[in-house]
């Protein structure tokens, strides 16, 4: 019942169905359907090349699907209306020798945000991210993180209902990720729908609500984060201790293990539950520090692709 | 797309590279022609050649005043002649005459210019080099009075009887203003081929490099998610186009003046240049040039767009083959331009006048210099009509493409495909 009301509350923003591309014989896209709703972060993973860049130009309307379609519920034919989409491309770029606040006015009056409000609304992100006094400058003057915090902002300034962020995070350095990170965290408490592609798995998961996981064009995982990982049943535990832990190999409830003299690494069966693997360890060694988490989606996916098997 | 041609239209026009060839470039321009005129001014008045006279007869006196406001200066050496060659070495003398004192029994006199040295040229050496026709006329009046006077006639007579004759030269003056008129109104309708090329090549070459930097610079992705390639190329297309308007708005007003103001000086009155320029303030002239001029850079300049996009994302290749192929057939009937003068309805210009991307420049120069048939007038006008639709539908679908291919230029086998996708 409380699933069912909350499926009711939902609000799918973005349908993709059945949707193909291909280029020169190979096919980049290859029959992909996932919806995305709206309020969530929507993580599209996948290694370099998987078709996640192939697949977002197709979502723009950029490039036309040889087959399948795309839909947005905000229109009501449900074409892409540019206005309320942002975009930051993984192909990044501006214009080098125009000023930033020309840029973002010029960027913002093609989604039809008034120049007198584009250029009001540009000076305040630049003053959040530390950039005003860039505002009249040139963009060559700006570093290549300057500019990509310029990029970010010519995608929300026209405060779009649905933002695509391609690879936001590549090129960046470790402060800036994180600058990244809590606009992305800000954007979502503000109500935007966010659209998330990367390749670094481990960068975006604590971000993303719902995942669809692309390999060669194809799905591979498709749903709730936090579901997968459940479903994925195995349990990963980090264990400091004193004692002998020799026996731990050979657990029943362990299914590998990697043993040293004071610190374990151990892949639990599927199945069992925290609480049974821990009572399982008491009397036998003293424990000084035990965590016990779901395998990271990086290591979910590449058994999902070495078993070559989708699940949904 | 009016956006798009908005930015590209006002950001252009803020840049120091327009500034530059707006004003700058012509202004360089007048003032090298400028600098020209007055050198050739200069040489042609030239520095007063120096001549020395040895004057055995008694006539240096009569000379000199015969002689006066001619650019030759006459001194009168009274010492060894033999001294003379040296002194012309020092660059005293540029000559030296000797009349002996049978000068009125002989008729002869010797003049010795300064030998030559180097292989550079100088104006004055050239005058100096053979006999100076002034001072030939001044000796031969000298013998004519000097005559007359042994006649019996008074000196002052004989003396007014010397002088040599004034002829002036001037053409009967319905004929010339009307020869003047056709001249000028041929250099006109010139200028304006070269005003309207001018114009097109100048924002083709904007389009060229302004769809090769964004490609290279990634940010038409970013305007793609928010329009359509073809609004994106259309924007581009209309923003420069206007842009290049005014450059040419700006080019002709100053031209004009200077046609106005300076034409006095070098001999074409007010007049003669407003009679000349009358033909083309015609409104079915003005409406004629105006579409020629609209649809043949409609039709360069999305073909422009289509080959820039199909280039390699780097600036070099705007050098390349394709590029060479767009900007010449605009640019040959300025070529021709000698034919259409004297042969304005040769085959060879009637087929050009035909081929869409010469359509615009050859026909306006062969309206200007002849009455061209009003059926060729439509036709080709219907034809670069049509091809203009045409090439413009086929640059978008290349635009569209190409303009997100980087890093590779495709192959003529990838082009027909996209063309017909």
């Amino acid at each position: 019942m409380e699933y069912h009301k909350r499926a009711m509350s939902i609000k799918t923003i973005l349908h993709v169905e059945n949707v193909s591309k291909h280029f020169d014989g190979t096919k980049a896209v290859d029959n992909v359907s996932f919806a995305v709703n709206k309020g969530e972060i929507f993580g599209l993973l996948g290694p370099n090349g998987a078709g996640k860049t192939t697949l977002i130009r197709m979502i723009l309307g950029i490039f036309q699907p040889d087959s399948g379609e795309i839909r947005f519920s905000f229109s009501p034919d449900g074409r892409l209306p540019p206005e309320r989409v942002g975009y930051l491309p993984e192909e990044r770029g501006l214009y080098d020798n125009r000023k930033v606040c020309d840029t973002l006015v010029f960027l913002a009056g093609l989604k039809g945000l008034d120049a007198r409000v584009a250029r009001e609304r540009a000076l305040l992100w630049l003053q959040r991210l530390q950039l005003e006094r860039y505002f009249s400058r040139n963009i060559r003057e700006l570093s290549k993180g300057m500019q990509q915090k310029v990029q970010f902002v010519a995608a929300i300034l026209h405060e779009p209902e649905l933002v695509v962020l391609d690879e936001p995070f590549a090129g960046l350095d470790p402060v800036n990720q994180d600058v990244f990170r809590e606009l992305i965290v800000e954007l979502k408490a503000r109500g935007t729908t966010i659209l998330l592609s990367a390749h670094q798995m481990h960068l975006v998961e604590d971000l993303v609500d719902r995942i669809f996981l692309i390999n060669q064009g194809r799905q591979v995982l498709y749903g709730d984060l936090r579901e997968i990982k459940r479903s994925w049943g195995e349990d990963w535990v980090e264990l400091d201790f004193r004692g002998h832990g020799e026996f731990l190999a050979s657990s029943p409830l362990v299914k590998s293990a990697q043993i040293g003299d004071s610190h374990a690494q151990l892949v639990l069966q599927a199945g069992v539950r925290p609480e049974e693997f821990f009572a399982s360890l008491m009397g036998k060694i003293e424990i000084e520090q035990i965590s016990i988490h779901k395998p990271p989606l990086h290591h979910i996916f590449v058994e999902m692709v070495t078993r070559g098997e989708g699940r949904c | 797309m009016l956006t798009v041609a908005r930015w590209e239209f006002l950001q252009n026009l803020k840049s120091k590279a327009f500034l530059i060839a707006t004003f700058a470039t012509p202004l360089f321009s007048l003032s090298l022609i400028a600098v020209v005129i007055w050198i050739a001014r200069v040489a042609e008045r030239g520095e007063a050649v120096q001549l020395a006279v040895v004057d055995r007869a008694g006539v240096f006196t009569e000379l000199s005043e015969r002689l006066g406001g001619s650019e030759y200066r006459l001194v009168l050496f009274t010492g060894a002649e033999a001294e003379l060659p040296g002194r012309m070495q020092k660059g005293e003398f540029d000559g030296y005459l000797v009349i002996e004192s049978d000068f009125f029994e002989t008729r002869q006199a010797r003049y010795v210019p300064k030998p030559r040295q180097g292989s550079n040229i100088n104006i004055r050496e050239l005058q100096s080099q053979s006999v100076p026709r002034p001072v030939r006329d001044a000796l031969s009046q000298i013998l004519l009075a000097h005559s007359l006077r042994e006649a019996g006639l008074p000196p002052e007579k004989a003396t007014e009887l010397s002088q040599g004759v004034q002829i002036t030269v001037q053409a009967a003056p319905e004929a010339a203003t009307e020869q003047l008129k056709a001249g000028v109104t041929v250099g006109v309708g010139f200028v304006i081929i070269m005003l309207l090329l001018f114009i097109t090549m100048n924002s083709i070459t904007w389009i060229l490099y302004g769809v090769i930097s964004e490609k290279r610079n990634r940010v038409v992705e970013l305007v793609l998610s928010s329009i359509r390639a073809h609004e994106l190329m259309m924007g581009k297309i209309v923003g420069l186009g206007g842009l290049a308007l005014v450059q040419a708005f700006i080019w002709a007003v100053v031209g004009l003046t200077i046609i106005f103001m300076g034409g006095p000086y070098v001999g074409l009155p007010t007049s003669v240049i407003s009679l000349a320029i009358l033909p083309f303030l015609a409104w079915e002239k003005i409406l004629l040039y105006f579409a020629y001029f609209v649809l043949g850079y409609l039709f360069l300049a999305s073909l422009t767009a289509a080959v820039s996009a199909t280039l390699s994302d780097d600036l070099q290749s705007a050098s390349s083959l394709g590029v060479s192929l767009v900007f010449l057939p605009p640019i040959l009937p300025l070529t021709l331009f000698s034919l259409v003068l004297s042969n304005p309805d040769h085959i060879a210009l009637k087929i050009i006048s035909f081929f869409p991307p010469s359509t615009p420049g050859m026909m306006i120069l062969r309206t200007a210099v002849s009455a061209v048939p009003w059926w060729e007038v439509l036709f080709s006008v219907v034809v670069l009509a049509l091809a203009t639709y045409g090439m413009m539908r086929l640059a978008g679908k290349i635009f569209q493409i190409g303009i997100l291919m980087y890093g590779k230029s495709p192959t003529l086998r990838e082009l027909w495909r996209w063309a017909r996708s």
